[in-house]
């Protein structure tokens, strides 16, 4: 969950304010638009999903990309540094595309990403 | 008097100095304002006939931060004149009516015969309309694509380019460290089309963006190909494996441009004279058009940080599809066994 620092009550939070915006923009805005306004509401809309399933999900799939990478790099460094060593390390060759568990990981991460980005591409499954 | 109508009264004189002083063009519309052309339709009216065109207009090379710099693109002459040679060998494709000179004064660009008909992609898929249609469509494209990929590239075709697939890979990682990823998936990708690339059944004259959204169809079928600034010299097989990426599919079910299967197409493809190209051929270009894909996402995911332009809506989301595609293609190597 983010932590929002400035609330010191029940003032509505994040992930309230931007509801309250996706909500506006389909069932008020969106009646009224017409051709590319429309078009621009809905993907508005779709974007601020983006929002509230990062305020949902970011922390966890942190967590699960970070404990995956310790494992295959045996190492205890964070986040950042860690991708960054893996992406370099199978560019230069230092770890090959067949390392085991390595395919398995980039996959679960790849599928975390999606299920902020766009779950539905999940769903069907005709890759 | 505004940008858009100088820019109108400019088309219009050059309308009269193509057509005679008594043409005029009516209903001149904005179609689509990419980042790369602009396209315009309009009804020329001359010696009271009306004459239907599209006229597109090119950004000057380097006027768009190097966005394009990893997939080639043609001139607007050459461009005209790949069109002009398809024609000949009886591919469908709009006659080019007129290329666009300095002394025009209103940029690089042609016109076009303008062919009616649809061209949205989500139509053709979804649209009940259109569902008899996709048994004809698919052998449309298959008979198009072999005489594209058949066309005999000596001596006439030496002005498109050629860019090895490696080579292509390479301008991939380039734009990647120049646009600061840090994606071990993608790399893992990357490095996997790098140990993969097959050799060629033969080079051809390839279309490079052949997919729906490029096709103008009616009921009975194929009726154009549009869209060939990206044609060049290659792999036959790579205009299929573009077709068959999943973000071109509009939700259909079929795995080429989501209105026919992939070996069905192939088979079409051959039986019409197409080179005898294998399926795990198709299915390496169909993953290397997974990451062309991804890159553009990435591109287009990246201009919010030019400064002194506005954060396109567009652009934000499209730049959030950049892991569909690199989910694709890992389901594809995994699902085929594809791996040395």
């Amino acid at each position: 969950m983010v932590i929002d620092s400035n609330l010191a009550g029940p003032q509505p939070p994040i992930e309230v304010l931007v509801r309250a915006v996706k909500d506006f923009l389909l069932e008020i805005a969106l009646p009224e638009l017409q051709g590319v306004a429309a078009f621009q509401a809905r993907m508005a809309a779709r974007q601020l999903e983006i929002v509230e399933r990062t305020l949902l999900l970011s922390a966890d799939n942190e967590h699960r990309e970070l404990a995956g990478l310790q494992e295959l790099l045996h190492s205890e460094e964070e986040l950042g540094r860690l991708r960054k060593k893996l992406a370099a390390m199978i560019r230069s060759g230092a770890m090959s595309i067949d390392t085991p568990g390595l395919l398995e990981h980039l996959k679960s991460t790849t599928i975390a990403a999606l299920a902020i980005d766009n779950p539905a591409w999940l769903d069907r499954s005709n890759g | 008097m505004t940008i858009l109508e100088q820019h109108t009264e400019r088309m219009q004189a050059l309308f009269r100095k193509i057509w005679g002083p008594d043409a005029v063009a009516r209903n001149l519309l904005l179609l689509t304002g990419g980042a790369s052309k602009r396209t315009y339709s309009a009804d020329v009216v001359r010696c009271g006939k009306v004459l239907p065109i599209i006229l597109q207009l090119f950004q000057a090379r380097g006027e768009e931060s190097g966005e394009h710099d990893v997939v080639p693109r043609l001139t607007p002459e050459q461009d005209a004149s790949i069109q002009t040679l398809m024609k000949s060998a009886g591919v469908a494709v709009p006659n080019v009516l007129y290329i666009l000179k300095p002394d025009d004064g209103i940029g690089l660009g042609y016109i076009t015969e303008r062919i009616s008909g649809e061209s949205s992609g989500r139509r053709i898929i979804r649209d009940d309309r259109y569902s008899g249609t996709h048994a004809t469509l698919a052998r449309d494209c298959a008979r198009t694509l072999a005489a594209i990929h058949t066309f005999d590239t000596e001596p006439n075709c030496d002005f498109l380019p050629y860019t090895p697939a490696g080579d292509l890979i390479a301008r991939f990682k380039h734009q990647v460290d120049q646009a600061g990823l840090v994606c071990p998936a993608l790399e893992w990708a990357l490095e996997w089309l790098d140990q993969h690339i097959p050799s060629p059944v033969r080079t051809s004259v390839c279309h490079g963006d052949f997919r729906l959204g490029n096709f103008i169809i009616g009921r009975e079928g194929l009726r154009a190909v549009i869209d060939w600034e990206l044609a060049n010299l290659g792999d036959p097989a790579q205009d299929i494996g573009w077709l068959s990426v999943r973000s071109w599919r509009f939700g259909g079910a079929r795995c080429c441009g989501g209105f026919v299967s992939l070996e069905e197409f192939i088979e079409a493809y051959v039986e019409a004279g197409g080179p005898p190209i294998s399926l795990p051929d198709v299915m390496y270009w169909q993953a290397f058009g997974n990451v062309r894909w991804a890159l553009h996402c990435l591109r287009r995911g990246v201009r919010y940080l030019d400064r002194g332009r506005a954060v396109s809506l567009e652009d934000t989301g499209i730049g959030r599809r950049f892991f569909e595609p690199i989910h694709d293609f890992i389901n594809l190597v995994e699902k085929h066994g594809y791996r040395q």
